[in-house]
């Protein structure tokens, strides 16, 4: 709290407790000359106006000054609200009892009349103190939720209480000079007769007001109750010891009672600082009692609520299909008081597969026995709608059923794509479902269809998520399968471009130096992705493995043919063009099986030439019998200069949007332009004119691998 | 892809249509095992209507080739375009199958 408002609440209670002590001087006065003289003397200054516009100061300085602590309660709390009422009024009639006690023991001594000044003052401030907090406590109960026309209804009470105040002063200048009269009437009196109608109308009406009961659960109304009747016996007994006669801006009857003085209308005021809380706490009292047993309805609704929570919650939580579906019959069941309940579950979205997922307190035999008269299962998922049977024996196809079972409600789970499965709640009590709880029930299970949805398409995702992955390591790996960099030395230089297109491809390379002795493989899987990639891998290991052996051109092709045709599908296949260079006497040897010719460039005859012969591709002919379709390998030297250019059908089938293809023709034409440059060049240059032909990528997976001899 | 089937006296005819892939390749497989299982084991390809064949496409031919034979049948082909029979050559099927230029020869094939 900051030193402003410090200093602006300590200024209030200045104000209040300054304001009080005129009152206490006037009935000083009141009492000191009225038990010495009989009849009461007043000074020259204190003439009857100023001194009711004394007490109307004093009332008015501290309706600011509670209006100013009770608007600084920030808190919302009923129960908060009408204890702290209920403290001030307790220390304000403690007080009042207190001095009532202290005038009977000094009665007989000489300071009576100043004793009882005194203790009618407090008396009075007391009563005020607490009317005046009763009236803004109340205030802040009624407007709470506030509208217009309520705003407006209080506004016309703050009135009255303002003209009240002002006929507090009429009626006084009234009794002693004349009355200003309105048609005959004085105006004291019509004021009177309009206002305290127009008071207790409107207190009627705003008493209604009790909003805030609806949001108590039976506890808290129970205890708001105990509040406002103790608070009730409070106002009683303030009426009861009601300081009249400390009223004594003006001589009264002193043995009048408080509740003459209230109804003779002259002290309107006081009237409307006792009526209103009254009222208002009796009613609301009574709308209590009588809401009372609405209570359990609302608590009912909001364990409802909560329960829909819990689900959301542990869906958020909890990603598992099974685990929303036992929370979903958990749910049903506590709602609807069913006496039990089971799921049956569709696996799969088939509906011909119905499994029964989960059970309470019913029997698999109950179960089994009510779906041999009648499966509900799928007629519940065609309509897309609940099924309630509200009594099974009046139920054309369960009447004379034997089992303990009266009522039926079956509920469909649906996602959009597919259905999950059937909420089947029973109760051996028959109507047991009311039309609310089947609302109830329906949201429930439309929202647990909505999270198993969620929770699939989170599944997926983590799927897919999975999937990209392991295709990322699968390419990862595969690059390890084609080396980026190949061997080489001074006598040979050998360069490689390829591409996978979709992601792993069957396209395969490698090249090994074993000695002076560099063999080179490139080939085809049949077919694209993860099953050529396969055979593929499968290639460089039977490579790799046979390639550490001494074994001829031809002998290696004849091995691979068989080592893949015990390890590829029938349909599938490959191509292959294997080949030695054997740098120490400059010679090549090499063997095509059913892949594109391998194109050399003989430098001393400047010429390139497609080298054709060769046999069927492999694991085609899958036996001994394949050795007759393989001729000898070709054998030839080689000279510094020369090119062998071998490469897999991608390049050459890159085609454009009319499908013309690159083909060969294209191949050899670049090959031999670029027939003086070194491997690299020739090897890229090669990759750029396909993608330049096609006009933008090639869709296909090639692979071209470039030897240039030094 | 379509492919026409006409029954002849000792054989079957199948007419493909368009190109023969990945994807086609799986009706054509159907194709062929459907005259297995009739117990049609002589089987022509009219390959008029053949636009572009795929390495897949190629081994259905491959995968029933042996089957066949082993029954005493096979597949005969005909009417090749000069580009698939280029893919056919160079895969080295031409010794493995028979392919004959045009439909007059098919029947001798199969007798």
């Amino acid at each position: 709290m900051n030193f402003r408002v410090v200093s602006k609440y300590s200024l209030l209670f200045l104000l209040g407790i300054s304001s009080w002590i005129p009152v206490l001087v006037i009935n000083i006065i009141y009492w000191v000359t009225y038990l010495t003289n009989g009849f009461v003397v007043y000074p020259e200054v204190l003439s009857e106006p100023v001194r009711s516009g004394l007490y109307a100061a004093f009332i008015v300085t501290n309706y600011f000054l509670v209006f100013q602590l009770i608007k600084r309660i920030e808190k919302w709390d009923v129960i908060d609200l009408l204890w702290k009422l209920l403290v001030i009024g307790i220390t304000g009639i403690a007080l009042v009892f207190l001095f009532t006690i202290i005038e009977d023991y000094t009665i007989e001594m000489s300071a009576y009349p100043q004793i009882k000044a005194l203790s009618m003052s407090v008396k009075l401030y007391a009563v005020l103190i607490f009317s005046l907090s009763t009236m803004f406590i109340f205030r802040k109960l009624i407007l709470y939720q506030k509208n217009k026309r309520k705003v407006f209804l209080w506004n016309i009470l703050q009135g009255t209480f303002l003209v009240g105040l002002l006929r507090m002063f009429l009626g006084m200048q009234g009794t002693v000079t004349t009355d200003f009269a309105f048609m005959g009437t004085p105006v004291s009196e019509l004021v009177t007769t309009i206002l305290l109608p127009t008071f207790v109308i409107a207190s009627l009406i705003l008493s209604v007001n009790v909003n805030w009961s609806a949001y108590l659960n039976f506890n808290q109304k129970l205890r708001s109750l105990f509040l406002l009747f103790i608070l009730i016996i409070l106002f009683v007994a303030f009426f009861m010891q009601f300081p009249h006669d400390g009223l004594a801006y003006e001589v009264t009857d002193p043995d009048a009672n408080g509740l003459e003085m209230l109804l003779s209308g002259k002290y309107l005021l006081f009237a409307q600082l006792f009526l209103f809380p009254l009222i208002y706490a009796l009613l609301s009292g009574l709308v209590l009692i009588f809401n009372l047993q609405t209570s359990s309805v609302f608590e009912q609704r909001n364990i409802e609520l909560a329960t829909i929570q819990r689900i959301n919650q542990s869906i958020q939580s909890n990603l598992e299909t099974e685990e929303i579906l036992r929370t979903l019959l958990d749910a049903s069941l506590l709602t609807s008081n069913a006496t039990g309940g089971w799921i049956q579950t569709f696996p799969e979205g088939k509906l011909e597969e119905g499994r029964l997922s989960y059970s309470k307190n019913v029997s698999r035999e109950e179960i089994e026995y009510l779906k041999s008269r009648q499966d509900l299962t799928l007629e519940v998922i065609e309509q897309g709608r609940h099924i309630h049977i509200r009594n099974l024996r009046k139920h054309k196809n369960f009447r004379y059923a034997k089992t303990r079972l009266r009522s039926l409600l079956a509920l469909p789970i649906l996602t959009t794509k597919h259905p999950v499965g059937v909420v089947f709640l029973v109760n051996e009590l028959s109507n047991s479902f009311e039309e609310e709880t089947i609302l109830s029930l329906v949201s429930l299970t439309e929202q647990s269809g909505i999270s198993i949805q969620n929770a699939e398409l989170v599944a997926q995702s983590i799927d897919l998520e999975i999937y990209k992955e392991q295709l990322k390591i699968a390419k990862r790996f595969q690059k390890d399968i084609l080396p980026q960099t190949l061997p080489g030395d001074e006598q040979i230089e050998i360069t490689v471009r390829s591409q996978e297109v979709d992601e792993i491809g069957g396209d395969f390379y490698d090249v090994i130096q074993k000695g002076p002795t560099y063999k080179i493989a490139v080939g085809d899987v049949s077919g694209k992705g993860t099953t050529a990639a396969f055979y593929m891998a499968e290639t460089k290991g039977i490579f790799q493995a046979l390639t550490q052996l001494d074994m001829g051109v031809r002998e290696f092709v004849l091995n691979t043919n068989m080592a893949l045709s015990n390890c590829l599908r029938k349909n599938s296949f490959m191509t292959l063009s294997y080949v030695h260079i054997h740098t120490d006497r400059k010679e090549i040897e090499l063997m095509r099986a059913g892949h594109c010719e391998t194109l050399y460039y003989d430098s001393t005859k400047d010429e390139l030439l497609a080298l054709d012969g060769g046999g069927p591709g492999l694991a085609i002919v899958r036996n001994e019998g394949y050795a007759n379709f393989l001729p000898e390998p070709e054998r030839f030297s080689y000279h510094p200069g020369d090119l062998l250019i071998l490469y897999t059908d991608g390049i050459i089938e890159a085609h454009n949007e009319e499908r013309d293809e690159f083909g060969m023709d294209r191949l050899k034409e670049i090959v031999f332009r670029l027939r003086q440059r070194d491997s690299q060049v020739i090897a890229e240059t090669l990759v750029q004119q396909a993608k330049a032909f096609t006009g933008g990528d090639i869709d296909d997976d090639y692979s071209i691998l470039v030897v240039k001899f030094l | 892809m379509e492919i026409k089937e006409t029954q002849h006296e000792g054989y079957v005819t199948l007419l493909p249509q368009g190109d023969l892939d990945a994807n086609s390749s799986i009706i054509m497989d159907e194709s062929i095992q459907g005259q297995i299982d009739e117990g049609q084991l002589n089987i022509h390809v009219d390959c008029s209507g053949l636009e572009y064949i795929s390495s897949a496409g190629l081994g259905v031919f491959i995968s029933h080739m042996d089957e066949l034979k082993e029954a005493g049948g096979q597949f005969v082909f005909s009417n090749m375009s000069d580009k698939v029979f280029q893919v056919f050559k160079l895969l080295g099927l031409e010794a493995l199958m028979t392919i004959v230029p045009d439909r007059a020869q098919v029947a001798t094939e199969f007798t």
